[in-house]
């Protein structure tokens, strides 16, 4: 169960730091779903063609990449609402990519492609001794090892670069950024492209791990990254920490479907469910909070 | 740097803010730019500093000089420390675009320590005082290494002693050759500190001169203007009108007694069955307190049935704040309002309304009207269930409501044109009309001719002299001293948060006025014996 936890938060955890840096630059990506989807997608029929897991990933990156620009193009350069252009975007990649699908495969259902190779695990077969740690640390497939560094990248690009500062100062007051001279345009540009590669990465890593492509394989977990940018305070650890209670309550509810006698439905359901009760208690802390300061 | 023949008009509100100035600033020179609110003074200095892009006429500078505008109220991002607001763009890094905050840090003692300016880098922002802030925004501009700096009004939140840390650091870079411009009202700051004088009225420079050849009682006269911009018709009209009128109109003050001063005048028929002897608002003693700030002061005011009361002041006095009181936007920390001799239940414009009170903003774009509404929508908002019909409002019957008021205040827009189409002067108007159409006892009319030109301000002049004929109580809350001395009836002048004075008659004369705006009243009777600003009266303050 925990080293299902641990494989799932990758993906979450990719996408909700890259949609901090957008988010902090002011922008809410509401299209993080719609980029994991084409990024899924991407990765698999581009590891299909080169047999590659890496280019896989690259392909799912640069397809989240390319609906980031479609967005910053729009939405910023254009100036047209941010939440049509997000809404837009989510529904173009569910609605194209059944297209392509059917067009290229000839099937619009599950796409089992030859030639896609497995993700690797790594440290498979290493022990401590400790069974819960062993789960936690080793085995995991290749993508699960890329989060920790992202996570640790994040929070340095952020708090310890010019880059960061600006990017930080973007959403918070944009006119502070024109009185110094600089485009906070640039610095939101910047920052959707970041969420867009993460976005197209974590949904290369649910295909990748799969081997297929499944019909909406994001299944709402751009929306679940979204959701753990508030819950972690804005910040890559707390994203990190938000993103792992929601990779455990997914994995409580696969596992306890074998288990238990409620219904499988909703057990899977639980991650969702947790979503709307964190979103409540979040808004009922955050109503606190400014008293104490 | 020179500017010259700048003109600025703000589209937004059509306000000519600036009109064919001209000005010289020399190296090793302070400054000083004074003029009444609203002369242009930003505006200018925003111009210069390269901060307002689109404007007429030239601004020369030598090649690669650096000009910084420390604003009135330094905009920092709250959250953030006071060190990356001030570096913001200007980053000392090290490899891979890693900020050296090392460098920053020694960069940011050094200069602080310099001037003593007792700032904290790592502190967060919201965290500094109003005092505070300002110097962390001046250390700002100065991390920039400027050859010209302009200080808008930089002592206005400070004590003495960091009235004093500023005045050095401005010495200091005069004697290193850099110019510096310091935007302010204060004369006493302007004789002590600067070295050149500009003085600013309406958008124009009235005269320059050196600080060594003026006085005080100069420039305050100079500032304030000796010769009435108004025409006389206009100012015929309002006497004429004062002298007609007195009956209903005598002035009633304070210190007498309300019953006495009701035997001597009897209303006229026109008056509304209003009893002239009881006031219509009141203030009680009420002050505001916000964040440990006094900010007014123990207020006492009573406004009668048809008078006019203004209330003036230069802005930072409390001129704001009284305008949140009087319109039921802020509740006082103590103290008490009245209505019509009602405690309101709740402070709020709506409870105040209820009660019997308009109110006329003086930010009619953000307070006053709804901008992306029609003009027939912004005229029926208080008319709500006059037009509304299970949920639905009465289009037929709001269309000639409105076209009613839009032809009684000679409006001249499409009622179905969305406001921010309109000219100031028409949205004033739209206001007015839905402001007047409940016919309230009471009327706070704040800055009513701000943005205005002259004919509109002229129409509604003579609409606050019609209300308050027919016995409507007004309180005209303006810091243009013309406006107040050609309609009201009563003056009182806020300093400090205070009532520094209530005048009446003969008191009411500008140079009075002006010296109670600028508090120089008892300075003056030091620095210029000589000069005639003191006033004459003894009658007592509230």
């Amino acid at each position: 169960m925990i080293y299902y936890a641990i494989e799932v938060m990758a993906p979450l955890l990719l996408a909700g730091l890259g949609g901090l840096f957008a988010e902090l630059a002011g922008v809410l990506n509401i299209a993080l779903e719609g980029m994991m989807l084409a990024g899924a997608f991407a990765a698999i029929v581009t590891a299909s063609l080169t047999g590659s897991i890496l280019a896989g990933m690259l392909g799912g990156l640069l397809a989240g990449l390319l609906l980031a620009y479609l967005f910053y193009f729009v939405g910023i350069r254009m100036r047209a609402n941010i939440f049509i252009v997000g809404l837009a975007i989510n529904l173009l990649a569910a609605g194209t990519i059944p297209f392509l699908s059917s067009a290229m495969f000839g099937t619009k259902g599950v796409l089992r492609l030859p030639n896609v190779p497995r993700m690797p695990g790594l440290f498979v077969g290493v022990e401590t001794g400790f069974p819960l740690l062993d789960q936690i640390l080793f085995g995991h497939s290749f993508g699960v090892y890329l989060t920790v560094p992202a996570v640790l990248l994040a929070g340095f690009v952020l708090r310890r670069t010019a880059f960061g500062l600006r990017l930080r100062s973007t959403g918070k007051n944009p006119e502070t950024l024109r009185a110094v001279g600089l485009n906070p345009d640039r610095y939101r540009r910047a920052a959707l492209l970041i969420s867009g590669m993460g976005a197209g990465l974590a949904g290369s890593l649910l295909a990748l791990r799969l081997g297929v492509y499944l019909p909406n394989v994001s299944a709402g977990r751009g929306w679940i990254a979204l959701v753990t940018i508030y819950l972690g305070y804005k910040r890559p650890v707390g994203v990190l920490i938000a993103a792992l209670c929601f990779a455990l309550a997914e994995g409580v509810s696969v596992a306890a479907q074998g288990v238990l006698q409620i219904p499988g439905t909703l057990l899977l359901s639980l991650p969702y469910i947790l979503t709307v009760v964190a979103m409540i208690v979040y808004s009922a802390m955050r109503r606190v909070a400014p008293s104490d300061a | 740097m020179e500017l010259r023949h700048i003109t600025k008009r703000y589209l937004e509100n059509d306000v000519l803010a600036v009109r064919d100035v001209s000005l010289a600033l020399h190296a090793g020179e302070i400054h000083a730019l004074i003029g009444e609110n609203g002369a242009g003074k930003s505006t200018l200095m925003k111009i210069a500093a390269g901060l307002l892009p689109e404007y007429d006429g030239e601004v020369k500078s030598d090649a690669g000089k650096v000009c910084r505008l420390v604003q009135q109220h330094p905009q920092f991002i709250p959250q953030h420390q006071v060190w990356e607001n001030l570096f913001l763009g200007i980053e000392p890094r090290t490899r891979w675009g890693m900020i050296d905050q090392d460098a920053a840090a020694r960069r940011f003692s050094a200069l602080a320590g310099r001037y003593a300016f007792p700032v904290e880098p790592r502190m967060r922002a919201e965290r500094l005082s109003a005092a505070q802030a300002q110097l962390a925004a001046i250390l700002g501009a100065l991390l920039h290494n400027p050859d010209i700096l302009i200080l808008d009004e930089p002592t206005a939140p400070c004590s003495d002693h960091e009235t004093a840390l500023v005045f050095g650091m401005m010495r200091d870079l005069r004697n290193d050759g850099r110019a510096v411009v310091l935007i302010t009202h204060k004369l006493r700051e302007v004789m002590e500190i600067s070295d050149r004088i500009t003085i600013m009225r309406h958008g124009r420079v009235v005269r320059t001169l050196l600080t060594a050849d003026t006085n005080p009682g100069e420039l305050s006269s100079l500032m304030i203007g000796e010769d009435c911009q108004r025409s006389e018709s206009d100012r015929r009209f309002s006497f004429a009108r004062r002298d007609s009128g007195t009956t209903a109109r005598t002035p009633l003050t304070d210190q007498q007694d309300p019953a006495t001063a009701a035997q001597q005048t009897s209303p006229p028929p026109s008056l509304r069955a209003v009893d002239p002897a009881q006031p219509v608002f009141e203030l009680l003693k009420v002050s505001l307190v916000r964040r440990g700030r006094m900010l007014l002061e123990n207020l006492d005011l009573r406004l009668y049935p048809g008078e006019i009361l203004g209330i003036t002041g230069i802005r930072e006095n409390g001129l704001e704040y009284i305008e949140d009181i009087l319109s039921g936007s802020a509740e006082p920390s103590s103290g008490e309002v009245r209505i019509q001799g009602n405690l309101p239940t709740r402070y709020t414009p709506r409870v105040f309304r209820k009660l019997g009170l308009a109110y006329i903003p003086t930010d009619r774009l953000m307070r006053g009207a709804s901008l992306s509404s029609t003009v027939e929508d912004n005229m029926i908002l208080l008319e709500r269930k006059r037009f509304g019909r299970g949920g639905l409002l009465n289009r037929r019957a709001s269309a000639s409501f409105s076209a009613a008021l839009q032809q009684k205040f000679g409006i001249t827009a499409v009622l179905g044109k969305p406001m921010h189409t309109l000219s100031g002067g028409n949205m004033q108007k739209v206001i007015l009309s839905r402001e007047l159409s409940q016919n309230s006892p009471v009327v706070v009319f704040s800055e009513p001719s701000w943005g205005l030109d002259f004919r509109s301000s002229q129409r509604v002049h003579d609409e606050i002299l019609r209300l308050s004929a027919e016995g409507v109580g007004i309180i005209l809350i303006s810091s243009d001293i013309d406006e107040i001395l050609s309609l009201a009836d009563r003056i009182v002048v806020m300093y400090k948060g205070s009532f520094a004075r209530t005048l009446h008659g003969s008191d009411r004369v500008r140079d009075t006025i002006g010296g109670l705006m600028l508090g120089i009243e008892s300075e003056m009777s030091l620095a210029a014996p000589e000069d005639h600003n003191h006033d004459s009266s003894k009658e007592p303050g509230q």
